[in-house]
This record gives C-alpha cells, structure tokens and sequence, in this order.
C-alpha cells in the first residue's frame, strides 16, 4: 500500500476553484514531484496533505490510515515533515534552536520540568541535541548554527528548514519549492543531497517545484497539475512528452483550450 | 532578559554583575526609603509580579490578557479563605492560591484558540469582569462594600521589611522559573507557536496546548501576585482586583517592556513609585496636581523614544556594554600576546 493516498480532494477559496478532485499517491522510498503553473494548487494541496488547509472534500491517509479529520500537528507526529514555500522559521531563535524546534515534538518534559530544570528537562535537552548534531553535519550547516536565522540567505533558511523536519523523524518529507534561492549551478548537487537524505533517513519525498528540468531528473514520479486538476501523470520520461504538458507550459505555442 | 539570551562568557559576565547591582540595590532598598514608601515599592514587587504573568502571555507566546486582575483577585481570595477559614500557613497558601488560578486561566485561554489580538482583548477583558461582577463581591468574599477576607501574615513575616524581602524572594524566584523555562522546550514551543503557527504544526507542536499551558503559568504566577499584593494590607479584597486594574496593569507592562523580566520589575515598580519620584521633582512637589500631568508627559516621552518599553533600552545599553567590554578583553589578550611575541626563544 501507498505511503501517502490523496483521493478526490477538493478545496474552494470563495467560489474559487484551488483543487478540483486531486488523487495522488507516494510508495514507500519514493520521490514524487508535483510540477505545475503558477496558481495550479500546488501550495493548496500540500496544506490539504499536512492538514494545514481543510479539505473540503475527498480524504488523505498517511500509512493506511484516514487522517482527513486529523490536525496538522497530529500528522507530522505521524510522521509528515515539511517544509514551506517562504520559509516559515523563528526569528528570535538561533539556527540551532530553529532545528531543535523539530525534536520537540518527541520530548515530553513540559513547563514545570522545564522550568525548574528537573532532570527530564536535562534529559530530553541531551538527546535532542545529539539529534540536531548529527541532521547539522549531514547537511553541512556546522558553520552557521549560532546565528540568527534572519543573517542566512533564502538557500540557508530553506536548508535550516529541512534540516527541522528531518528532526522529526519523518516517513514522508514534503518539500515546497525547496530549490528556488538555490542558484541553478547548484541544482545538480540539490538533487543529489535529496538523494541522500531518502537514503539515509529512509523516507519518501514529495517535491514541488518550478524547475521543470530539476524535478525531471530527481524524481521517480511526477504529477503535473493545472487550475486544480492533474493534468498529467508518469514517469518522467513519459511527462515531459506529454501533449498537455508542453500545452501548460508552452500556451503561447499551442492555443489553450477554455482556459480562464 | 526575554529578548535576547546571553551568548558568551562577556555577555553573561555582564549579565551577572547587572543581576548583582539590582539585587544589591533591592536589597538597600528598605534601608533608605521611610514606611509609607517601603510599602508602595512592596506593592510595586506584587505588581512586578502581575507583570511578569503577563510576559508570559505577551512576550513568550504572543498572546494578550485582559484577564491579569482576576486571576490575582482568584489567588488572593483563595489564599484568604484558607488562612483564615481552613487555618492553612501562610506560606502554604502562597502557592495554593497560584494553583487555584491555574484552572481560571486555562479556562481563559480558550477564545485564545479561536481569536487573536484585540478580539481576544476583549474576550479575555468579558471573562475578568464576569468573575469579578460574579465572585468578588458575594457575601462570603466580603460583600460589595468591599470589606474582604482577613488574610494575616505570620509572625516571620509580619515585619515591613521581612515582607518586602518575602516578596523579592518569591519575585526573583518566579524570574528564574520563566527564564529557565524560555531556553528549554517549553520555552521554544512557545516561541514558535508566537512567530509562526504553522511552522509549530509543522514540527507537531501542539498550539491549543502551547496557548493553554502558558495561559495556566500565567495565571498561576498572577494568582501568587494576587496573594503578594493582599498580604501586604492583609486583607484580601475583589476591590483590589477588578477590570481597570487589568487594563492598568497591561499599560504599566507595556511602559515597562512586555518583551523581557527587567520590564516586568521595571513596570510593577513605576506603577506605585512612579507618583511619589515625580513628586521629588523641583517644583512639583509643591503643586500635587502637577504629578499627572508630569506622569503623562513621561509615558508620552517614553512611547515616542522606547516604543517597546524603558527594558528594551537597558538590554540595548547591556549589550553595548558588552561589547566594550568584549573589545577592551581582545585588545588586552593582543597586546599580551605581543609582548609574549617580543621574548626570544
């Protein structure tokens, strides 16, 4: 079975259509990529995915389980990691401390421990940490953890951003554009420490991007969706010849049909 | 303290002589001030206190309360009906009278889940008047002529003095737990839920639990207040707690810095010291009613030139001392290391 199944989502924003009947799944160790136009649902159906946006019809499941009903802070204790188009990061917490952020979920020491600085409070902070040590040196961020995140370019932000979800253990990472502020020379070694992260933490991946090419050459599997709907689906080999495709990408070359 | 963390030896150097120069200050205190004054400033720290409940809210997780007021009334209330009635030590009923807000608060908390900023002002302003139109005044919490409930202190602390360091100790104390609490999990969690939401859910942070923990410390620390502020005059009065007083309380935060544990002091203090500095002024004292119109010169002075409270301008002025002091130190190590340099061999 499917890590992640989407049925027939549906979304509406006031009498705008976002994602008209969406059905998209993840295997296991999968990295699946979701290609689309600007305004295609793209942003829309991730949130629908983590929970961060209701669905107003059709249902998800996470690991054979219907989490449609399930808050966003449920799901990523389930195991969904994300990150976020314009990075969602605090500003008044250092790197490091940006990163713990994605430990804290499994810790259960809570304010009196914490306060008092009981000894799960000790505890809990040990082993976090030693987390956060390894996810920094696995992605290379040594340098830069005791800054604000606020000196970090758009790259490194996006980059402490991945680096807080994989601290949460999670079985599907959901990257939105994790590629833009990442000039294009550095694509190809993008995708190869994508490559590495689903080795080494043993995850599935779902990729939203707007480089087309980038997406093509990462991933096992792409969706390509337009105005709420998928408009495309397959291998890689197999969208980038597709008709519709070239069509969403290339209207000025083809006339498109009832666009609006 | 709240706004920005100590980050090396000079920062936290600094930061311990600053402590040093306040306790010591806090501690002469008593010794310089006459009877009626060492009373005020005893109010004062049960305010710092009050304040600091609302640090929690305001400058941890973003959260506003209109609600201050009746958590202390709830505290102090409950602190007097168990000396008095239950014949429960004083000292006991400190901490019980906090413990009886907690649920209040949490309760409090709940429009926090739904709505923010001035819906939630508002809300939480409806929930503070209901208690005090409802509680504070019944028969048994002494009548709306606002008699109270006797809440006497014991022979330990029946002094001005020995009172007035009671308070400071119970305040430091409180200080050291929100401190201690921001660096560590807890203290994240709320930071997060305060910056960005979906950044807390995206980590599996709970924000109803984040929203409701906070509110439950908050109260608890402004239900210790409330007992603090009732012990002083020894009677626990809803008077003493109603609406204005919770709005009266969020300005003085704000005046003070709602961002840090310096501006809680700060505000607590001004709140009841504020009147009798400005009446020291050459040529106010003279004229009573000069000290509000001096008071509201202050305060208009003070938004135009430290908008987030006279703390965010002392941590300014302790940064850049430590940064002198970080400057004089490499200055030292390199000269040292070039006289070591001047030794052959």
């Amino acid at each position: 079975m499917a890590l992640l199944e989407v049925r027939d989502a549906c979304v509406r924003f006031a009498g705008l259509v976002a994602l008209d009947g969406v059905s998209l799944s993840v295997s296991r160790g999968e990295i699946v990529g979701l290609i689309g136009p600007n305004g295609a649902g793209k942003t829309t159906l991730f949130n629908t995915i983590t929970g961060l946006q209701h669905a107003g019809g059709g249902r998800v499941s996470f690991d054979g389980r219907d989490v449609t009903a399930l808050s966003a802070d449920r799901r990523a204790r389930m195991g969904m990691g994300r990150t976020f188009q314009t990075p969602q990061l605090v500003a008044r917490l250092t790197v490091y401390d940006n990163i713990l952020l994605g430990c804290q979920a499994r810790m259960r020491n809570g304010i009196f421990a914490d306060g008092l600085r009981l000894p799960s409070s000790w505890r809990n902070e040990v082993l976090a940490r030693r987390e956060v040590d390894r996810v920094v040196a696995s992605l290379g961020l040594g340098e830069h953890v005791h800054r604000g995140v606020g000196e970090l370019p758009l790259g490194g932000r996006r980059l402490v951003e991945i680096a807080r979800a994989l601290c949460t253990n999670p079985r599907l990472l959901l990257l939105d554009e994790a590629a833009s502020g990442i000039g294009r020379e550095d694509a190809g070694g993008l995708a190869q420490l994508f490559r590495r992260i689903r080795r080494e933490h043993d995850l599935s991946m779902l990729v939203v991007e707007h480089d087309v090419d980038f997406v093509l050459s990462l991933c096992d599997y792409v969706y390509v969706l337009d105005f709420g709907r998928v408009i495309a689906r397959g291998t890689p080999d197999v969208v980038r010849s597709d008709p519709a495709v070239i069509t969403a990408y290339l209207g000025e070359e083809v006339p498109r049909a009832a666009a609006g | 303290m709240i706004a920005a963390a100590p980050r090396d030896a000079v920062d936290r150097t600094v930061r311990a002589v600053l402590i040093g120069v306040f306790v010591v200050a806090a501690l002469v205190a008593p010794s310089m001030l006459s009877a009626s004054n060492l009373y005020l400033l005893s109010a004062g720290l049960a305010y710092s206190l009050a304040v600091l409940s609302l640090v929690v809210l305001v400058g941890l997780v973003g959260q506003f309360s209109l609600a201050q007021a009746a958590f202390m009334g709830v505290g102090a209330l409950t602190a007097g009906h168990l000396v008095s009635d239950a014949h429960v030590p004083f000292l006991l009923a400190v901490p019980l009278g906090g413990l009886a807000a907690v649920p209040i608060g949490m309760v409090a908390a709940l429009p926090a889940l739904r709505v923010r900023g001035v819906y939630l002002a508002v809300a939480t302003l409806s929930f503070g008047q209901a208690l005090d139109t409802l509680f504070f005044h019944t028969a048994v919490n002494g009548g709306s002529a606002g008699g109270g409930v006797p809440l006497p202190r014991p022979a330990a602390l029946s002094g001005a003095v020995g009172y007035y360091w009671f308070e400071l100790a119970v305040l430091l104390g409180c200080i050291a737990f929100v401190c201690m609490m921001r660096s560590r999990r807890s203290g994240r969690n709320l930071a997060a839920v305060r910056d960005s939401e979906a950044a807390a859910l995206s980590v599996g942070i709970s924000v109803v639990w984040a929203k409701v923990g906070a509110f439950a410390l908050s109260a608890f620390i402004a239900g210790v207040a409330g007992v603090l502020y009732a012990g002083l005059s020894e009677v626990a009065s809803g008077a003493s707690f109603s609406s204005f007083d919770s709005i009266s309380l969020l300005a003085v935060g704000v005046i003070g810095g709602l961002g840090s544990a310096a501006g809680a002091v700060i505000a607590g203090v001004l709140k009841t010291m504020a009147p009798v500095l400005i009446a020291k002024l050459p040529g106010v004292a003279s004229a009573g009613e000069l000290v509000g119109v001096v008071f509201g010169a202050g305060l208009v002075l003070q938004m135009m030139t430290a908008p987030l409270g006279i703390a965010s301008k002392l941590l300014d002025g302790e940064r850049a001392l430590a940064a002198r002091v970080r400057t004089a130190v490499v200055h030292r190590q390199r000269a040292a290391a070039d006289r070591a340099a001047e030794v052959p061999g």
